[in-house]
């Protein structure tokens, strides 16, 4: 459930480890996390046509930022067209009766300005960062293109071959992802997660321009989207510019979201993906769970202390046993994500060392498992996890573009903003008996799919000599 | 999934520079003689570090390729009396960050934390970089770690690609090894090869420092004595010879049966010292470092679709200058796609830039450089890169003049030295499909 955007992300680098989960599982924001009193300085309205607004200022530099985020994802297209949600947003950009095709970011740019878009199952988004004086015109070129989308056949038709080519990219070029894309196809048996953002190849190559007029027509409207504004300015400035550009939007009849809802399941699924291009072989199992908005009680809450206690960074219980202790992994981890409007996911994943098997791994996590589920976590584990997370919520008031997306996406997957403001709070509440209640509820082996990948066996063309044998310098296998 | 992100060639500072009338910038200088440069911000209880030697994996001895790699994961696994397990609980306890990095020319290291803990990390700093413990166990954890990297990288056709590349653009230079080293080489580096980097590299003289965040200059003083007052003054330095950048130009071809095949781009460049940097700046965002407003983007996706993305960049290292470029398709358009980057090229040579473009990539940079400052720790990342590239504490305000001052001719000259076509070297990862290889791939 990798977000799928408009542009590659600019370079980043990634230690060794992190391509597995990069690849399997759904990014979480980096800080789904919470800190003292309230997370963020932020305020909030709601324009007449109904469109809500966040502010979150910030003002290190003379810069904003502007995410407005739709309640509309991949999970809402038409049997046939879950791609669709994807395909508008490449779309979008393509023009207005005010903006010409491509001019959008091309206005942007030539301000220093930073312009993109992302489709997951839930939401689309746009967002752009710029100067502080530039503000009211990327208001007015969103505001514009949430009603006044053009689109013909002679600027869709390039760009179903690009998303076509972006599929090329991050699937099928991509052994992981491909994996990835047939844990969802499993794990979910009714569900639209289970269908790829980005759309089955064959279904992509006949979406048409009416698709992408329907979906626009029916999911894009004030009322259905939340705004988001941070950096350089005060509620007053938002405020004025928002009733001036977007106000005049008229609101409009919203389907309601009712997806197709999960059975009972009977077993566990398994997959496994040979490729020739992997050298490491690497093991992840993904259970369903609750999200922010269908868990009970302190559920989510509790969960998110789980995954800190359990996948803490070189602190986790997984990398200490599995990595540390028993020498048998590369990397282990989870990660648990609540972020999604109908199912969340808790994940597990490992790599072994040089010469141990992916069973062994998988044997090492089911372990760590039973042991939670015996034992349950330690008040001193409850209290070391909460500290971090308090920490790891003020660092996240550094980021402008991360704070904004984390909390337009939250509303527009139907939290509050007093929700998000009262995660500290939340977080303090969560107790031992908590934590446990919640993994006995969640990590039911009958709501999980494992893969695995694994090297082809057989020689490569221009295969690397064998690796040497294990690594000098002891170890403690 | 950016082809490039394997390159291990950073630009950083080309993708940054900026206006910031508001940004202050302060040398502070320790009792002990440590300079950092100094934003202060009191916004957030947070403070962010970041610091970097001169010198980086094209030192890394003969056979012992990947060693400043290995060292960039060993800093946070024990130092002085703190063993492993104990260093990284305190790290992960006080949520501090703590992290380094490896580059053809340079180490660096990135920490962020809460004001509150701003002495334990300063302390825990200094440990790390002058009495790193390499114990058994966390080295053959991590060499594990970077051998399985290693490995994996010589499957995966990003990887296989972007070798290539170096290899065919730096022949016979370190520039064109393998920065996170080979599973061999990974497997012959000793603890006492991990002492010797440290010993020969963390130097008073190769060191910068910049500092963001919740902190004074008064405050700051002492604990950059504590991070690196230890440290050693000088020593002698590995030199790196100047590269000579391949100009054959060419195709070479890796075949892989991938559906999509990988296209990257080099050429000799431009270094950042050269005094036509900026023009030859504008020109590369013009052509195809602009995304969406550069020329090959519109010719090769927007009006054919034929590429979800392609650019080219200006890989400015301190012993050569090159233009690296990428793109993906599916191996029945990937001749259409060469010959369209090359037919762009050829034309931006002959014909240069626009006064308009020029224009457009003007204010694209003077208005980009204020993002870099929107936290602490990209700001404090954007004072390192002046500082490693010497460019000066005025080099703020200076860079807006110079970028304003570059000519319409200055530009067309800086199109006509880089951009031949016939300079252009492509490797291609994928299926042979209507490809006619001119040259081996190295």
């Amino acid at each position: 459930m990798k977000d799928c955007s408009r542009r590659i992300a600019k370079r980043s680098r990634v230690r060794p480890a992190a391509w597995l989960a990069g690849l399997l599982f759904c990014t979480a924001l980096i800080f789904a996390q919470p800190s003292r009193a309230e997370l963020f300085v932020a305020d909030t309205f709601t324009l007449d046509n109904g469109l809500e607004v966040v502010v979150l200022p910030k003002h290190l530099a003379p810069v904003v930022y502007q995410i407005l985020v739709y309640k509309a994802g991949a999970a809402d297209g038409a049997p046939g067209k879950n791609g669709v949600a994807h395909f508008l947003e490449h779309l979008m950009f393509k023009g207005t009766k005010k903006v010409a095709p491509g001019a959008f970011s091309r206005e942007v740019d030539k301000r220093g300005g930073d312009d993109n878009a992302f489709t997951n199952q839930d939401v689309t988004a746009y967002h752009q960062q710029i100067a502080k004086r530039d503000l009211p015109l990327i208001m007015e070129m969103e505001a514009d293109r949430m009603a006044n989308l053009q689109l013909s056949d002679p600027v869709v038709l390039p760009e179903r071959a690009v998303i076509i080519e972006e599929r090329h990219q991050r699937i099928e070029n991509n052994p992981g992802a491909q994996l990835g894309e047939m844990m969802d196809a499993v794990l979910f048996l009714n569900h639209p997660y289970r269908l790829p953002i980005i759309g089955w190849r064959h279904e992509m190559e006949t979406y048409t321009t009416q698709d992408a007029i329907d979906f626009y027509q029916k999911h894009y409207a004030p009322n259905n989207a939340v705004l988001v504004i941070a950096g350089d300015v005060t509620t007053e400035e938002v405020k004025a510019l928002a009733e001036k550009y977007y106000g005049p939007v008229a609101r409009k009849e919203v389907p309601p979201r009712l997806r197709l809802q999960e059975p009972e399941a009977y077993t566990p699924r398994r997959v496994t993906l040979e490729s020739e291009f992997v050298d490491q072989p690497a093991v992840s199992r993904s259970y369903q769970a609750p999200s922010y908005r269908t868990a009970e009680g302190n559920q989510a809450y509790a969960l998110q202390v789980l995954d800190e206690i359990l996948g803490g960074n070189n602190v986790g219980r997984l990398y200490r046993s599995l990595v540390v202790d028993q020498g048998l992994a590369d990397y282990a981890g989870c990660n648990y994500n609540a972020s999604p409007y109908d199912v969340g996911s808790f994940a597990f994943w490992g790599a072994p060392r040089q010469g141990v098997k992916v069973e062994q791994i998988e044997q090492a996590i089911d372990a760590e498992i039973a042991k939670l589920l015996q034992n349950g976590v330690t008040d001193q584990e409850i209290a070391d996890a909460k500290r971090r997370m308090e920490i790891a919520a003020v660092k996240s008031r550094d980021s402008l573009s991360g704070a904004a997306q984390f909390v337009a996406t939250r509303i527009a997957t139907g939290s509050s903003l007093a929700d998000i403001q009262a995660y500290p709070d939340r977080i303090k509440q969560v107790t031992a008996a908590d934590v446990l209640a919640a993994a006995k509820a969640v990590l039911v082996l009958n709501h999980s799919v494992t893969g695995r990948l694994l090297p082809k066996p057989g020689a490569v063309p221009g295969a690397p000599p064998p690796t040497p044998p294990a690594p000098i310098g002891g170890g403690i296998q | 999934m950016s082809a490039f992100r394997r390159l291990v060639f950073f630009v950083f500072l080309l993708l940054a520079p900026l206006p910031a009338r508001a940004i202050d910038i302060q040398s502070v200088t320790s009792p002990g003689g440590i300079t950092a440069w100094l934003i202060e911000d009191h916004t957030n209880p947070l403070i962010s570090l970041a610091f970097g030697f001169k010198g980086g994996s094209a030192g890394d001895p003969e056979g012992r390729e990947g060693l400043a790699t290995f060292i960039s994961g060993m800093l946070d696994e024990g130092a002085g009396g703190i063993p492993s397990a104990d260093f990284q609980k305190r790290l992960a306890d006080h949520g501090i960050e703590f992290g380094f990095d490896a580059s053809l020319d340079s180490f660096t290291g990135s920490l962020r934390f809460l004001t509150d803990d701003r002495d334990l990390a300063f302390d825990l700093l200094g440990l790390a970089l002058t009495q790193p413990r390499f114990d058994e166990e966390p080295v053959a954890r991590m060499r594990g770690q970077f051998i399985s990297s290693a490995a994996q990288d010589e499957r995966d056709p990003d990887s296989i690609a972007g070798r290539a590349l170096n290899r065919i653009l730096f022949p016979g230079h370190p520039y064109a090894r393998r920065t996170a080293g080979t599973p061999q080489s990974l497997a012959a580096i000793t603890v006492d090869d991990l002492r010797g980097f440290v010993a020969h590299n963390f130097l008073r003289d190769r060191l910068n420092v910049a500092v963001v965040g919740d902190v004074t200059p008064d405050q700051l003083k002492p604990l950059l004595d504590k991070a690196f007052g230890a440290l050693p003054e000088k020593g002698p330095a590995v030199a790196i010879p100047e590269a000579r950048v391949d100009d054959q130009g060419g195709l070479a071809l890796i075949e892989r049966d991938i559906p999509q095949t990988i296209l990257l781009f080099g050429a000799p460049g431009i270094k950042r010292d050269d005094p036509d940097f900026f023009a030859a700046y504008l020109v590369n965002y013009t052509l195809g470092g602009g995304g969406f407003s550069a020329r090959l983007m519109n010719e090769v996706r927007e009006k054919r679709g034929l590429a979800y993305g392609i650019s080219t960049d200006l890989a400015t290292l301190d012993h050569a200058g090159a233009i690296m470029g990428s793109a993906q398709t599916v191996a029945a358009q990937a001749s259409q796609v060469i010959d369209l980057t090359r037919a762009e090229w050829a034309k931006m040579q002959t014909d240069g830039p626009t006064e308009e473009e020029i224009a457009a990539a003007k204010t694209y940079l003077l208005g980009y450089y204020a993002q870099n400052f929107t936290t602490t720790r990209s700001a404090a990342q954007t004072l390192l890169g002046i500082q490693m590239e010497d460019l000066g504490i005025d080099y703020v305000t200076r860079r807006e003049q110079e970028i304003s001052a570059v000519t319409l001719d200055q530009a067309k000259a800086a199109a006509k030295r880089l951009f031949d076509p016939k300079k252009m070297v492509v490797i291609a990862v994928g299926r042979k499909d209507g490809l006619t290889p001119t040259r081996e791939a190295p």
